[in-house]
């Protein structure tokens, strides 16, 4: 009896170690494979999936280690057993002279010791629950697309609303660079805002918009780090720097605003370790015309970066005229 | 998104971020039992307790662990002679103050959002390690008190061993030599296969009733490994490794899954959200923070980041989190329960809590005067 039950533990142990090694460096493999789709293993960051696959390696070697050790145990078992009884007899009145006293804690060290190394299943059954999530098919990709979303809906429900109808900070500046634009519509407009003197006109408005929408297709954009983007608009220094940039590109999960079909989201998750404690990074972007794209999916939209003082009295970032195409997952979906 | 697919995302997110670091303790844990001289430890630790405790808290800057790989880790040097309240101060304190964290502290605050409370990067980094290292070393005399009242042996439980025999010999002769001040009472695990006076000790441990861990093997393994302990190849240590590193990850493990189960549940109820309405008064701040770290299960190297966002919550409460979050939380509260009696659970938790809450409020002291000069118009005392 005493045997069996140490070699079932012994046995399930092995099992679990393996199981999880072999999960461990399998997801590893797996997410590899699948480019552009998120996996399991991209519940966690980049450096963590390493670890992941280091875990998983180390862990396959002491299963394996262990597994030999129980096998060569398992041999010398039976003739080990009949050497003992003979020790066994021998000192058998030692032990209870010996530890007389000790006997009086028995009760409560026992009950601590009990399932501690007695076949215990309850411990290998909630051992077996994660390797399950594994196992099962689930479509990863689509939960943690979701999960981001939900967490940019929940963001824009407690933070501030979406603002609209903003116009550019310095309408003189841009006219003189609009009349060097190529569109020929833009061009004129510039001329007869300018020869009338109504920079602040709506017409001027509507013609940058229409040479900045033009310019975003051809022209090399500033890529600036998604994370950077939501901490800037501090200053008026900041802003001001931050608007020369013409052209940028962001990419992230596109999410609709409630309201109107221009105003969008562009989501990322600001991730440490994992998405246990991740939180939406979002900067909002304003198109030209009504958008068209499926809700949660990867986009790059190019515009330029512009301020607006919202409603909780900071001074946000959002992209200005927007185009908004679909894209691949970036290399890596989280940011810090 | 319905509340069972985000638990399935947060669930195996929690576990699969920690599961690499429990391996690596568990493998950290398996090597210091075989190859670790028992001697070594209690040449190096300090002769005054104070300072071994003090030194214990700084343990870490050598030797980084996370929360998540420690316990393991740390129920092997208590195996090794590590007094009980070194133990447990070198636990508390290593997964905030170890390299790893202290840069991730710094990184986090650093850029636009350090200046809300007025602190630098370095102030924060520096104000979450003393408080750690104060709640840890405190927390450490205080179960060094407890240690001395009630004996190691009613705090914590026994240690896990296997074949490895020898080691147990080790321990009884440590005992017996009196390395240990606090009186051992007869029947506590430690003590217990110590019979220095009796030649036969070694047979008589395997024999014991009390001792299940032994039963499982036959007498005659034991002397097979007192025979070639002074050769023993390296295939055998492997072995040994092996078998204590695998123990430890299926134990530890386990209650982390529990943990992680429960930390999802409460997770799925967007908790974090709620932090900023919660917790914008200075004093509620401390509290609910506290509250809220040790709910949210995350690993000490990512809070840092999740408390720099959370711009609305004053200082008090971000400290309070960032302390109270690497020493307590759910899961590691069920990992406790593997290594510590329920007495020892209920003299640690407490007194860390009380620690944390008591300096996070001193912190929002300058926040009193601030609301104080506002109600009064003018403050006598701060104008001068």
């Amino acid at each position: 009896m005493e045997k069996q039950g140490y070699f079932l533990d012994q046995l399930c142990m092995i099992a679990v170690g393996a199981a999880y090694g072999g999960i461990l460096v399998s997801m590893f493999y797996e997410a590899r494979t699948s480019v552009g789709q998120q996996t399991l293993l991209s519940i966690v960051v980049g450096w963590i999936q390493m670890m992941i696959l280091i875990g998983g390696i180390v862990l396959l070697i002491l299963t394996l280690l262990r597994g030999v050790a129980v096998w060569q145990l398992s041999r010398q078992w039976d003739a080990m057993v009949t050497e003992a009884h003979s020790h066994a007899c021998c000192h058998a009145e030692h032990g209870t002279d010996d530890h007389g006293h000790g006997h009086s804690h028995h009760d409560h060290s026992h009950g601590d010791h009990g399932h501690s190394h007695a076949w215990a299943p309850w411990r290998y059954t909630v051992l077996v629950f994660p390797l399950m999530l594994y196992l099962l098919p689930l479509n990863y990709d689509r939960l943690i697309r979701q999960f981001a979303r939900d967490r940019a809906k929940e963001a824009g429900e407690h933070g501030p609303q979406v603002p609209l109808g903003a116009g550019i900070a310095e309408p003189l500046a841009e006219l003189g660079l609009l009349v060097f634009a190529q569109d020929a519509w833009a061009r004129s407009w510039a001329c007869v805002a300018s020869s009338f003197h109504m920079p602040e006109s709506a017409s001027l408005q509507w013609a940058i918009d229409r040479f900045d929408e033009q310019t975003a297709q051809g022209a090399e954009p500033f890529r600036p780090e998604f994370a950077v983007l939501e901490n800037i608009g501090a200053s008026e220094d900041q802003r001001t720097l931050w608007r020369s940039y013409r052209l940028v590109e962001l990419s992230g999960l596109f999410e609709p605003a409630a309201g109107d079909p221009r105003v969008f989201r562009l989501v990322r998750l600001r991730t440490a370790c994992c998405l246990a404690d991740a939180r939406p990074a979002v900067v909002v972007g304003i198109s030209l015309r009504p958008l068209d794209v499926q809700a949660g999916a990867w986009v790059t939209a190019r515009g330029r970066i512009d301020f607006r003082q919202f409603p909780d009295g900071r001074w946000r970032p959002y992209l200005r005229n927007a185009v908004v195409q679909p894209s691949q997952m970036p290399a890596n979906p989280y940011i810090n | 998104m319905n509340p069972i697919e985000k638990f399935l995302v947060i669930f195996p997110s929690i576990v699969f971020e920690a599961l690499p670091f429990i391996v690596l303790g568990a493998l950290i844990s398996g090597s210091l039992e075989e190859l670790l001289p028992q001697r070594l430890v209690t040449q190096i630790i300090p002769r005054r307790r104070s300072a071994a405790v003090a030194v214990s808290a700084l343990l870490g800057l050598c030797f980084p662990m996370c929360e998540c790989g420690i316990v393991p880790v740390m129920r092997r040097l208590l195996g090794k002679g590590l007094p009980l309240s070194c133990a447990v101060a070198y636990m508390l304190a290593a997964p905030i103050i170890n390299p790893v964290v202290i840069a991730s502290t710094w990184a986090a605050f650093s850029g636009d959002r350090s200046g809300l409370d007025n602190l630098t990067s370095f102030q924060m980094t520096f104000l979450r390690v003393a408080m750690a290292f104060v709640v840890a070393f405190v927390t450490g005399m205080v179960v060094h008190r407890s240690e001395k009242q009630h004996g190691v042996g009613a705090l914590i439980r026994p240690i896990p061993r296997h074949h490895h025999h020898i080691h147990e010999h080790h321990v009884s002769e440590k005992l017996a030599q009196g390395h240990n001040p606090a009186p051992i009472p007869s029947g506590s695990p430690a003590a217990h296969p110590s019979n220095p006076s009796s030649p036969s000790h070694l047979q008589t441990l395997s024999l014991d009733p009390d001792n299940h861990e032994h039963l499982h093997l036959p007498v005659g393994h034991v002397h097979a490994i007192e025979e070639d302990l002074e050769s023993k190849t390296w295939r055998q240590r492997l072995y040994n490794i092996s078998e204590t590193a695998l123990h430890d990850f299926v134990d530890i493990t386990c209650f982390l899954i529990l943990g992680a189960l429960l930390a999802a549940c409460v997770q799925t109820f967007r908790l974090l959200d709620y932090a900023p309405f919660v917790a914008s008064n200075a004093f509620l701040a401390a509290p609910a923070m506290m509250l809220l770290a040790i709910l949210l299960c995350l690993c000490s190297e990512a809070d840092a980041f999740v408390a720099a966002n959370l711009l609305s919550i004053p200082l008090s409460g971000k400290i309070a989190f960032l302390v109270l979050g690497p020493m307590l939380d759910i899961k590691l509260f069920l990992m406790y329960t593997r290594v510590f009696r329920r007495r020892l659970i209920w003299t640690i938790i407490p007194t860390v809590v009380m620690l944390v809450l008591g300096f996070s409020l001193l912190t929002a002291i300058p926040y009193v005067a601030e609301i104080l000069s506002r109600l009064v118009g003018r403050a006598p005392w701060i104008s001068g």
